[in-house]
């Protein structure tokens, strides 16, 4: 597996994304317009804004869930390995392996909780029973659920708790080693303890994949990223008014409507 | 005023309970009558000889057998058939499709053709056209068309019953349509595929009309599916009305017929209570 991670933590696979003039609209409505953003590997980007304004319509193209609505039209450059992955030969299937998702609501199949990490695996090739099951340990380990339900493999996963719910689903993702790990509210689900427990997740996942998360919530977009893309919702479309260093971002908002969404007076 | 409306809710409630009482009345004649006479004529030497002097002795043993036939070879070919369109129509179309639309449209006009309809069609083309004759295959076949509708619908929307954010969950995780229809829409439709089978194998078991015209009358053992074999349901049919004194092997055969079918239904009840409720679950 190739990585151009610079950073000497980065001890797996993160991957650089380029977004360029990335617009898309359903049904001929402008979802958003012109985003450009330039994603170092294994950083955590958060992406902030008020609801509707295309954020999650933004992480929905980076692995190619647009394709599943119908009317919906993508326009522009997302370069990945220094491929443009909007492009019609662009083998989706191999992308999303590369490029991990996690939902705003847990989905956990419902199956057991060792066939929700190890059915993927088999899926994608890992043929032998006996590195399965090493895998889903390492994974549940990972996101801190092995101690919790590893004498319960066998049971079903939507027993689990929403947070453990959340956390397999976590799993399940990087059980297969993905370059990059799109997250869409993966909190807002859930409850303050469970989240707390996530976010030390996406910190902790920082030194192997390149995360972006969407979030509502200010505060967690501080405390867990390095950088924070705002976007706003202006002549009824989205658009990017803010994008930098975390801190920065939040200390020094350069836009009018940033300074006012970051200092709590508006959205 | 408050006594005219509890007389009005006194009269509802005796309408309703009358009528629920009428149909429960119906059953039980129906299962008393039958039982009663039929189950005197059963023993095992009914079930296991050939039906004589025209069925007025003997047992049904070879009606069995061409039923279990009749029923198998449609059942083999209607489940490819309906799952592959049930799939079509899920998973492969569009929700705006007009090929989609079309397909519907057609199954619910079929789903609705008289069995007597589906007899004429199946003689003129599975016996004649096709050259199969009085055989068990044209029955089958001619089952088999009769009972699809059923079987696709109920499939169809043990599909749609899926929720769409496991067919989001698993594509996201690097999964062919094909894989996540094999790994896990498929599993997850198989308790509805299930019951729409024993549906249909009930909508088939009971057939006579279709059958009539197709796979025929003859009594005998059959030696291979291109032999012409005979039903229950047909069995019953001419038994009650060509064999003066079949009465008694009649209600015989009904009862078998009967016993049959409700076990199929708990069957399927089963089944949808303790799969459906459960989720599948493979550890």
């Amino acid at each position: 597996m190739s990585g151009n991670c610079n950073d000497e933590v980065c001890v797996l696979n993160g991957e650089a994304i380029d977004v360029k003039d990335l617009s898309l609209s359903y049904r001929n409505r402008l979802a958003f317009k012109d985003v450009s953003i330039n994603i170092s590997p294994c950083t955590v980007t958060a992406l902030i804004g008020p609801s509707g304004c295309g954020k999650t319509s933004f992480l929905n193209c980076i692995n190619r869930m647009t394709d599943f609505v119908e009317g919906c039209d993508v326009s522009g450059q997302i370069n990945i390995h220094g491929n443009n992955i909007l492009n019609k030969e662009t083998d989706v299937v191999k992308l999303r392996r590369k490029i991990g998702m996690i939902f705003q609501k847990p989905n956990p199949f419902p199956l057991s909780i060792d066939r929700n990490i190890s059915m993927p695996l088999r899926y994608h090739g890992v043929k032998e029973a006996k590195k399965r099951h090493e895998i889903v340990e390492r994974s549940l380990n990972e996101v801190g659920l092995w101690d919790e339900v590893k004498d319960r493999l066998h049971t079903q996963a939507t027993s689990l708790s929403g947070g453990q719910q959340q956390r397999l689903c976590i799993a399940r993702a990087i059980a297969l080693e993905p370059e990059i790990l799109l997250m869409d509210e993966p909190c807002s689900a859930l409850d303050p303890q469970s989240s707390a427990t996530i976010e030390a997740l996406i910190g902790a996942m920082r030194k192997k994949f390149t995360l972006i998360v969407v979030t509502h919530n200010l505060a967690q977009a501080k405390r867990v990223s390095d950088k924070t893309v705002i976007f706003w919702n202006y002549d009824g479309f989205g658009q990017i008014v803010e994008d930098g260093p975390t801190n920065q971002v939040f200390m020094q908002p350069s836009n009018k409507t940033a300074q006012a969404y970051i200092g709590g007076h508006l959205g | 005023m408050l006594n005219t409306i509890k007389n009005r809710d006194r009269m509802l409630g005796l309408l309703s309970w009358s009528a629920s009482l009428a149909v429960f009345l119906i059953l039980g004649i129906l299962l008393f009558d039958m039982i009663s006479d039929g189950f005197r004529t059963m023993s095992v030497e009914f079930f296991l000889s050939g039906p004589e002097k025209a069925g007025r002795a003997g047992g049904i043993a070879p009606i069995l057998v061409s039923t279990m036939l009749v029923v198998g070879i449609a059942v083999a070919v209607s489940i490819p058939i309906g799952l592959a369109t049930a799939l079509l129509l899920s998973e492969f179309t569009r929700t705006n499709s007009q090929f989609a639309f079309i397909v519907r449209k057609s199954l619910d006009i079929l789903a609705g053709v008289p069995s007597i309809v589906f007899g004429l069609f199946g003689n003129a083309f599975f016996c004649v056209y096709l050259k199969l004759g009085f055989s068990i295959l044209s029955g089958g076949l001619t089952l088999a068309c009769m009972v699809l509708p059923i079987l696709i619908r109920t499939t169809e929307e043990s599909f749609r019953a899926v929720p769409n954010e496991f067919r989001h969950g698993i594509a996201a995780l690097g999964f062919t349509k094909t894989g996540s229809v094999f790994h896990l829409l498929m599993p997850m439709a198989l308790p509805g595929l299930v019951v729409g089978t024993i549906l249909g194998i009930g909508r088939a078991t009971a057939e006579t009309a279709a059958l009539i015209f197709t796979s025929g009358y003859v009594d005998r053992m059959p030696e291979s599916i291109f032999d012409s074999g005979r039903t229950l349901s047909v069995h019953i049919y001419d038994l009650a009305m060509n064999i003066p004194g079949g009465d008694r092997m009649a209600y015989a055969t009904s009862l078998c017929l009967i016993l049959i079918l409700l076990s199929l239904s708990i069957i399927t009840n089963f089944i949808a209570k303790s799969v459906f409720q459960r989720g599948i679950f493979i550890s």
